[in-house]
């Protein structure tokens, strides 16, 4: 995870000539899911955002070619129960610097209506609308982590 | 240290006879030698007491482990995958581990799952009396056979198992599992708000040890390898 990282940052360095911060400053550092087990329509897409620019930003939605509907959705624990929602949308906001992060266990894009199971290897264009800044697009990586 | 260092007289004073290091051994390569033999035994001495302390001390489990374990509860009423029902005399002899889920849950219950996965492929050989029984709490969408086929997906020799309504709360209950229908979510469908610990049945059909929510992939395959 932190290699992907580390290449993604690099990949962003060498194609910041090509515009790689063109979009406000904020980029997806990474984004996974796991493959599909089969009879399920839906996945949790884990796509972490950085802004990286000057000006404060915020998510504001995403789709994708694949889910009738993706949501911010956040999983907590009281207790040991375990229990799923709608993301609060303090957990949306992009402050300058800042990141919205997502893994497993906590803050994820649901995907719901999933139109086509999803295999190890398989790449997802993911849509994510932001506040005061193009859209960005998240390549999002289905692989059992 | 201390020993070879000569002793701090007055240069008037008249030349000591025993206390000094230099005079006790005739040669003093020879007292070299025999300091680095003394300081390798003591290495070794402490090495083996560092060993055998550490092979007393209790290993520190990353799940809460009973102190008197007693038979764990019946799963009467439940039905495994493949339509037979659930008779924990089955597993004697292995590591039955336990979690309570179902398949509609995209976070947290394969996070779990693909955990518990990753165990068994590190444990290698040793997985092989590792067993793993997902316990449906959403009898209404999950029929065996799509119980099988999600529990499968994350390693084959893992099982799914869900039953009427009434015996599913009934068995949960003795689990000391919490349950209820969740969030209504957009696009249609509900979710489960469920308790998310995996429990460890032993050999002898006792109830073991409970993992809170939220496991630690390393410590589990350590937790396994001292319980099977
Ligand atoms: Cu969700």
């Amino acid at each position: 995870m932190r290699t992907r990282r580390r290449i993604g940052s690099v990949a962003c360095v060498a194609l910041l000539v090509a515009g790689c911060g063109a979009s406000g400053g904020v980029v997806v550092v990474d984004a996974w899911t796991r493959p599909t087990p089969p009879g399920v329509d839906s996945a949790a897409f884990y796509v972490t955002i950085e802004n990286r620019g000057a000006a404060p930003s915020r998510y504001l939605g995403a789709t994708s070619p694949v889910c009738a509907v993706v949501v911010p959705h956040l999983s907590t624990f009281d207790d040991d129960v375990a229990s799923m929602g709608d993301a609060p949308s303090a957990v949306l906001e992009l402050a300058a610097g800042g990141r919205i992060e997502m893994e497993p266990n906590g803050l994820h894009l649901m995907c719901l209506g999933l139109t086509a199971p999803l295999a190890e290897g398989d790449e997802i264009a993911v849509d994510v609308e932001l506040d005061g800044a193009d859209p960005v697009v998240a390549t999002v990586i289905v692989e059992q982590r | 240290m201390t020993a070879t260092t000569p002793p701090t007289t007055p240069p008037t004073a008249p030349p000591t006879t025993g206390h000094d290091a230099r005079v006790g051994g005739r040669d003093p390569r020879r007292r070299v030698r025999r300091v680095g033999f003394v300081v390798a035994g003591l290495v070794v001495v402490a090495a083996i007491v560092w060993f055998g302390l550490g092979l007393l001390r209790p290993h520190p489990y990353s799940g809460t482990v009973m102190q008197a374990p007693t038979a764990a509860p019946s799963m009467e009423g439940l039905v495994r995958s493949d339509g037979t029902p659930v008779d924990l005399a089955d597993y004697r002899g292995d590591l039955l581990l336990v979690y309570f889920g179902y398949t509609s849950c995209p976070d947290v219950c394969p996070t779990t799952l693909a955990q518990v996965a990753a165990a068994r492929r590190q444990l290698g050989d040793d997985a092989e009396d590792v067993r793993l029984l997902l316990v449906s709490i959403d009898p209404a969408r999950d029929e065996l056979d799509r119980l099988g086929d999600y529990v499968r997906s994350f390693d084959p020799t893992f099982e799914g198992a869900t039953g009427e309504p009434e015996a599913v709360e009934r068995v949960a209950s003795q689990y000391g599992v919490f349950f209820a229908e969740g969030e209504a979510i957009e696009g249609g469908g509900y979710t489960m708000d469920h308790t998310s610990t995996l429990m460890g049945i032993d050999g002898d059909g006792h109830l073991r040890i409970v993992w809170p929510a939220l496991l630690d992939v390393d410590r589990l395959v350590a937790d396994l390898r001292e319980l099977s």
